[in-house]
């Protein structure tokens, strides 16, 4: 065992060494910081030329915005000019955006000069909301200065003219109930889980390429004849795919941290997104189900690199033995849909689906802690079993060179390689 | 001691081919061995079980008094007949990496890198891919590292193959060290001449099965005297009890059916008046004794 491992860590820190000096991979890596670095220089520089002021123009879009007036010492003027709807009560109010007589409701309470507190329902969910929210809230502030500065600057208005709008925004859902949305809920909701089952493909796929590229190598070069006089295919194995996985986390881990760096400086120029709010929970089993998730793919494809004749030959039949992966993905709107219904649920019982589906499921729903469990249970049980079977693959495989590897001489020389 | 290589009647089928057949040798350490055969012998194979890549259907294989295992496959270096080396690698850092593997420390294996590159004349090379080496110096490259870890028993499977004269004598020089050192080598190629230079036992191989085995010099004594070459300036219509005749520039070679007299041939020539200037009888060469148990393997 003690040998084991240590021929593990040597096959692990070369196939780390080799990997990460890569042109390919250097260029892969560092492009998304790049373009992130410029967009975060960019986008605040583009949106502060295009965002609202005192001279927006109050009527451009085509969404039907609607007010509800509360405040005694602040009035609109030339509302019907603006193309803005106004109504003189919340309930009217609130029944016209149902009706779909208006997209976005603002309503202005009493207090509103001394708080500047205003309350901004609509109908739309998710990103729908996100997009087109940006718009509205330039128009209504625009509206608001025009308002403001219409009377006699009281030091209380002048004040206001400062920060003239403290938006919450709250959802009309189907059923005529006032929801209001968390900080942050639309960038959690839609985002992270969705990006990180993204991610966890696109590093699978990523990781099973060069897998493939490293093991059809050293096929093809023949000089795997003398690396499984050295170690054990086990140890072989192992190493490849925990050293090649340690370089797509390692190229994850400095995309999220170019992320976690340059992101806020982009999304502060958006301030209806909200900041990224995710429990420590969910992060962390968005961690496990990714790790568990690439080892289950990653044996698979150590083991499809030995048994194939060639790189070319092994990458277009690992597209195939990834498309489970990606099923998740398709399908989440059915999935976000019915979180816990049959199909998610069943998904998520399958090792080669379940990292994927249980980290969209986690994201929009409440998990039942067994099923949490049970999901990560059948993943890593089902990533040691393929471990054990990849390893007499591969050690079966390694030998065959040049010819094709039929069912029938695959069950051969694994018989001949015990 | 116990023998470095111990091979005890192997077999090996593959589908409905016996490829090995109840083969059997031993390699003493500080020894070198021919493993010689035609193609499709049944060496590769028999050498691949006994480095357990893969498993004999019957009879044993032990390495160094055991069962092959891990710690005795550590004692072993390989020079495989169809090799490779990592080509977009430098040349110190493939040789650093193969030597880690066989148990080398990381500054161990770097040291023994550098030696043995210089030993075979490539350390200059060392910072280079191995895709920008010529054939010859990466399979002196290969060479070099199957030796890092200064191996108990080497197998050397064509190690010459493609290589200039030069080369090979490098080579050469470097297997005899190797045997000084005290390792076994093991030495499979298809150059009966080298074989015949290098080594003092043989085993040849053909259809799986051993057809020759023991030392060298005494296998060709007990085949008795074979050979005869004749200066003269032609041959006679007739030489008694030759089996295969060759034709040189100024000589004529025979080897003798067995139980020919010598002198039978000499006196063909005198009989019929052609002047002899030169009377050669000769032990039979490694090449005629391979051409000869192999071809009649085949006919029977």
């Amino acid at each position: 065992m003690r040998r084991l491992w240590s021929e593990t860590q040597v096959v692990f820190s070369e196939e780390v060494w080799r990997s990460i000096r890569r042109k390919q991979y250097l260029i892969v890596t560092f492009t998304p910081v790049v373009i992130l670095l410029v967009l975060a220089l960019a986008v605040p520089l583009v949106r502060g030329i295009f965002s609202g002021d005192a001279n927006a123009d109050t009527t451009a879009g085509g969404r039907v915005i609607a007010v509800v007036n509360l405040s005694a010492d602040f009035t609109f003027a030339r509302l019907d000019a603006a193309g803005i709807k106004e109504f003189t009560d919340r309930e009217t109010g609130i029944a016209a955006l149902q009706a779909g007589d208006a997209d976005d409701l603002f309503i202005i309470p009493a207090d509103y000069v001394q708080t500047g507190r205003i309350e901004w329902l609509h109908t739309d969910s998710g990103l729908s909301s996100l997009i087109a929210g940006d718009e509205s809230e330039d128009r209504m502030r625009a509206l608001v200065l025009q308002a403001l500065t219409s009377a006699e600057l009281s030091a209380e208005r002048m004040e206001r003219l400062q920060d003239p709008l403290n938006l919450t925004r709250f959802e009309v859902t189907r059923s005529g109930d006032v929801v209001a949305e968390e900080e942050g809920q639309i960038l959690t909701f839609f985002t992270v889980p969705f990006l990180s089952a993204w991610i966890m493909i696109m590093v699978i796929y990523m990781v099973s390429g060069t897998l493939l590229q490293s093991v059809s190598e050293e096929k093809e070069n023949r000089v795997v004849e003398v690396l499984i006089t050295s170690v054990s295919p086990l140890a072989l194995m192992t190493g490849k795919v925990l050293g090649l996985g340690a370089t797509g986390l390692l190229q994850v881990g400095i995309w999220l941290v170019s992320l976690a760096v340059l992101v806020p400086r982009i999304v502060s120029a958006f301030p209806n997104i909200g900041d990224l709010a995710l429990s420590p929970e969910l992060a962390a089993a968005i961690v496990v189900f990714f790790l568990a998730g690439y080892f289950v793919f990653a044996v698979i494809m150590a083991g499809l690199s030995a048994a194939t004749v060639s790189a070319r030959e092994a990458s277009s039949l690992s597209s195939i033995i990834l498309l489970p992966a990606l099923a998740p993905l398709i399908l989440a709107s059915f999935i976000s849909l019915a979180p816990n219904g049959v199909f998610a649920r069943t998904l998520t019982y399958i090792p080669f689906t379940a990292s994927p589906t249980m980290m969209i499921r986690l994201g929009v729903a409440d998990v039942a802690l067994w099923e949490i469990a049970l999901s990560l249970g059948v993943t890593i049980a089902s990533g040691l079993a393929l471990l054990w079977l990849s390893a007499r693959v591969f050690r079966a495989g390694i030998l065959i060179y040049g010819q094709r590897m039929s069912l029938r001489r695959l069950w051969v020389a694994i018989r001949h390689a015990t | 001691m116990a023998s470095a290589l111990t091979v005890d009647g192997v077999k090996k089928i593959f589908g409905r081919n016996t490829v090995v057949d109840g083969v059997s040798f031993t390699v003493e350490p500080q020894e070198i061995m021919g493993l010689v055969g035609p193609n499709g012998a049944g060496k590769t194979t028999t050498i691949r079980m006994a480095l357990d890549i893969i498993r004999p259907d019957a009879g044993s294989v032990a390495l160094f008094g055991s069962a092959p295992n891990r710690q005795a496959l550590q004692r072993v270096g390989y020079l495989p007949e169809e090799r490779g080396l990592y080509q977009k690698s430098a040349l110190s850092d493939v040789l650093r990496y193969l030597g880690r593997l066989k148990g080398l420390s990381a500054k161990a294996a770097q040291s023994r890198s550098d030696a043995m590159l210089q030993r075979v004349g490539l350390y200059e090379h060392r910072a280079k891919k191995v895709q920008a080496l010529s054939r010859g110096m990466n399979q002196l490259a290969q060479f070099a590292s199957a030796l890092l870890h200064q191996p108990d028993l080497v197998i050397l499977d064509e190690p010459f193959s493609g290589l200039d004269p030069l080369n090979v004598q490098v080579m050469k020089e470097i297997i005899h060290e190797q045997q000084q050192r005290g390792a076994a080598i093991i030495f499979s190629s298809h150059n009966m001449e080298d074989v015949e230079e290098m080594c003092e036992r043989v085993v040849l191989v053909s259809g799986g099965n051993v057809l020759l085995y023991g030392a060298l010099d005494e296998l060709k004594r007990a085949r008795g005297i074979q050979n005869i070459r004749v200066t003269a300036p032609q041959q006679p219509a007739d030489v008694p009890g030759v089996s295969h005749a060759k034709v040189e520039d100024g000589y004529f070679e025979y080897l003798l059916t067995e139980g020919t007299d010598p002198n039978a041939v000499l006196r063909s020539f005198l009989d019929t008046g052609i002047p002899v200037e030169r009377f050669e009888v000769a032990l039979p060469s490694l090449r005629d004794m391979f051409i000869e148990e192999v071809s009649r393997a085949r006919g029977a």
